[in-house]
């Protein structure tokens, strides 16, 4: 085994699983470096829970080779596997009390362990999620955040190379939700541990981790860091799975260092290319997409010299901090704003111009 | 007292009426006079003489034999039952498509939509001389079996009419078991064998539980397949007390003897009432008797 390959705790080469006749993996090849946090993002039926299964040993693969820390793991079964799941709905064992539940990892290793240091191994990983003297409840006894904790220390005690974890705080309210987020990633450091993170929700890839792929069809459409994804989304998909986007269709009629697009209305916009995007040739139906919140209003007339899209205000939402406004412009349709809520003061029908910078969109190839 | 509560007490009064006068009819009335009886005397022309006595109780170890034979053959029947369910049940649950689980479904019930007793006097044929033995004999495996009136007849025809209510629970039991459960344990590094000990025969329990009560309560008061079965040399309690009160026609040492079965069973029925709580908030809920 080369060292290179070593620097990858998962690596996934053309591996294809299908279920009767749908392609729920359709030849995916990745690497996940040792030690991040790494997701996988898509709506439900896209293949990230199943690429999940093969590395947990659940699912056999139909084609292509996994890697765990370097070796093949396709004679491996799931219990001789270096790798751990938090489950969605946790799947804690009912009959089970919490340090009994905790400690199931450790009574199946051979040779066994002396009941003592099981006991202290089990008290340390409950008091690393903050769950000490929890250790006679009952599962249904708990609260939904402290059995997504049992769950965790369950898996982490056991040392795995990869914690692999299945949407696991899709079942938490919002606030829960969003503290589970900040703990998860704290949590990570502190082990570092390799977690293989599945969800559907963007906002938590985005907010947990190192790198993304983002999946559709059984296909990852486009792998890396969240800044990456948000700034240079590929295509029209990513873009609009990946925060909010304004989409402007049109045909390309130049590329350049500039792509230049026109709209069906004649309209000429100007947009760079996304960096990694697939290339765009003349005559291609491409996009330019727009973030709500890189689009400045004017009242209709205070425009000074800017040029911009005259439209006029159809709905406002006040969300808070920031104001979204729903514009409706003659020349590229609709279009959402989204304003910092100090800055605004525009009215329901108010006429306004839409502007934004020319590097502030992007041209996309339209899917 | 206001007139609407009131109305709602004489509604669930008379809901109750028919139930409750069902129950005192047909099961405190006799259990009372049973328990008088037991404490009463042998008229000399049979039947029942008033009196205060001990007597019949003190009588009750000249009847041991029937008792010994109940629970040992009820307790070798629902073992049977066990062995031969699990697996089935396990099967169903688990492995089975949806195709073969109602055919095997149907195969368990359809049975049940024949009468027990003809049932029952299908297997004397089976097993009497002319049946197995004779087949057996043929093929000179073997010389003058007898199957028919040994316990061996008894514990067969036990298994055969009480297999379905011990799979069935059994069933249940492991059809709502969670799937992750297993994966999780397997996840956890326990293998086939580590899994079903640790995770899937503990959280069957209760339906274990239910399935064997349900076997072995009905089988206390088994009449019929000790009596057909065993041809009359193999008493049950219940072959006990038909003979007292019928042949003897000695009441009041029957009614000791029902007295005393009563007594067993209530002391089986705590059992199985504590070891279901004893296995905790959920399971107790899903698959009890009580």
């Amino acid at each position: 085994m080369t060292q290179s390959v070593v620097d990858f705790d998962i690596e996934f080469r053309n591996v294809v699983k299908t279920f009767g006749s749908v392609r729920a993996v359709n030849g995916i090849s990745f690497q996940i470096p040792k030690g991040s946090f790494y997701s996988f993002l898509g709506p439900s039926g896209c293949g990230k829970t199943s690429s999940l299964r093969l590395i947990g040993g659940f699912e056999q693969p139909d084609g292509g080779e996994i890697y765990i820390a370097g070796e093949s793991v396709a004679q491996i079964p799931s219990y001789q596997r270096h790798v751990n799941m938090v489950f969605q709905y946790y799947a804690l064992f009912p009959h089970m009390n919490v340090a009994r539940n905790v400690g199931y990892g450790l009574r199946q290793q051979r040779p066994k362990l002396l009941p003592d240091e099981i006991d202290k191994r089990v008290k340390d990983a409950l008091a690393l999620v903050r769950l000490s003297g929890y250790e006679n409840r009952r599962s249904w006894e708990l609260s939904g955040g402290q059995q997504q904790r049992v769950a965790l220390a369950r898996a982490l005690i056991n040392k795995p190379t990869v914690l692999l974890l299945d949407e696991p705080l899709a079942a938490l309210d919002r606030k829960l939700r969003k503290d589970m987020q900040i703990e998860l990633k704290t949590l990570q450091r502190e082990v570092g541990i390799t977690f293989v993170f599945v969800t559907h929700d963007q906002e938590e890839a985005l907010s947990m981790s190192d790198r993304i792929a983002v999946m559709r069809d059984g296909k990852i459409v486009q792998e890396g860091s969240p800044t990456e994804l948000y700034n240079h989304p590929v295509d029209r998909y990513v873009a609009g799975f990946i925060g909010q986007s304004n989409f402007i269709p049109g045909e390309v009629v130049e590329v350049g260092e500039r792509v230049t697009v026109r709209t069906p209305l004649g309209v000429m916009l100007s947009a760079p290319g996304s960096k990694d995007a697939k290339p765009l040739v003349e005559k291609a139906k491409a996009v330019v997409a727009v973030r709500p919140e890189r689009i400045g209003l004017w009242r209709e007339g205070e425009a000074g010299g800017q040029s911009g899209f005259k439209g006029r205000v159809s709905q406002v939402t006040f969300l808070g901090d920031q104001t979204e406004y729903h514009v409706e412009t003659e020349e590229v349709g609709h279009l959402l704003v989204k304003l910092s809520s100090g800055n605004a003061g525009f009215g329901g029908g108010d006429s306004v111009v839409a502007y934004w910078n020319q590097t502030a969109g992007l041209a996309l190839l339209d899917d | 007292m206001t007139v609407s509560t009131r109305k709602t007490k004489l509604t669930t009064a008379l809901l109750l009426a028919p139930a409750s006068l069902w129950y005192l009819l047909l099961l405190v009335a006799p259990l009372v006079i049973v328990t008088i009886f037991s404490f009463g005397e042998r008229a000399p022309e049979g039947g029942y003489a008033a009196a205060f006595t001990f007597e019949q109780y003190l009588k009750l170890p000249t009847r041991s034999t029937p008792f010994i034979n109940t629970l040992w053959l009820a307790s070798l029947g629902t073992f049977f039952c066990i062995i031969l369910a699990y697996p089935l049940a396990y099967y169903l649950a688990t492995r089975a498509s949806a195709q073969m689980k109602s055919i095997l479904v149907a195969l368990i019930i359809v049975p049940f939509w024949t009468s027990f007793l003809i049932r029952t006097y299908a297997w004397i044929t089976i097993l009497s001389s002319r049946g197995i033995p004779a087949i057996l004999e043929r093929l000179g495996l073997v010389q003058d079996l007898v199957l028919l009136n040994t316990p061996f007849a008894i514990t067969l025809g036990i298994v055969y009419n009480y297999l379905p209510l011990m799979t069935f629970p059994l069933y249940v039991s492991l059809e709502r078991l969670d799937k992750r459960l297993l994966e999780a344990s397997k996840d956890l590094g326990a293998n086939r064998w580590g899994t079903f000990w640790q995770v899937t025969f503990p959280l069957s329990a209760p339906g274990l539980i239910t399935g064997s009560m349900l076997v072995f309560i009905l089988l206390m008061g088994e009449y019929l397949i000790p009596a057909l079965l065993g041809g009359g040399k193999i008493f049950f309690v219940g072959n006990a007390l038909v003979d007292l009160f019928l042949q003897s026609r000695n009441w009041p040492f029957g009614s000791a003897v029902s007295m005393a079965l009563n007594f067993i069973m209530l002391v089986i029925i705590s059992l199985y009432l504590w070891l279901t709580s004893r296995l905790g908030g959920e399971g107790r809920e899903e698959v009890s008797l009580f």
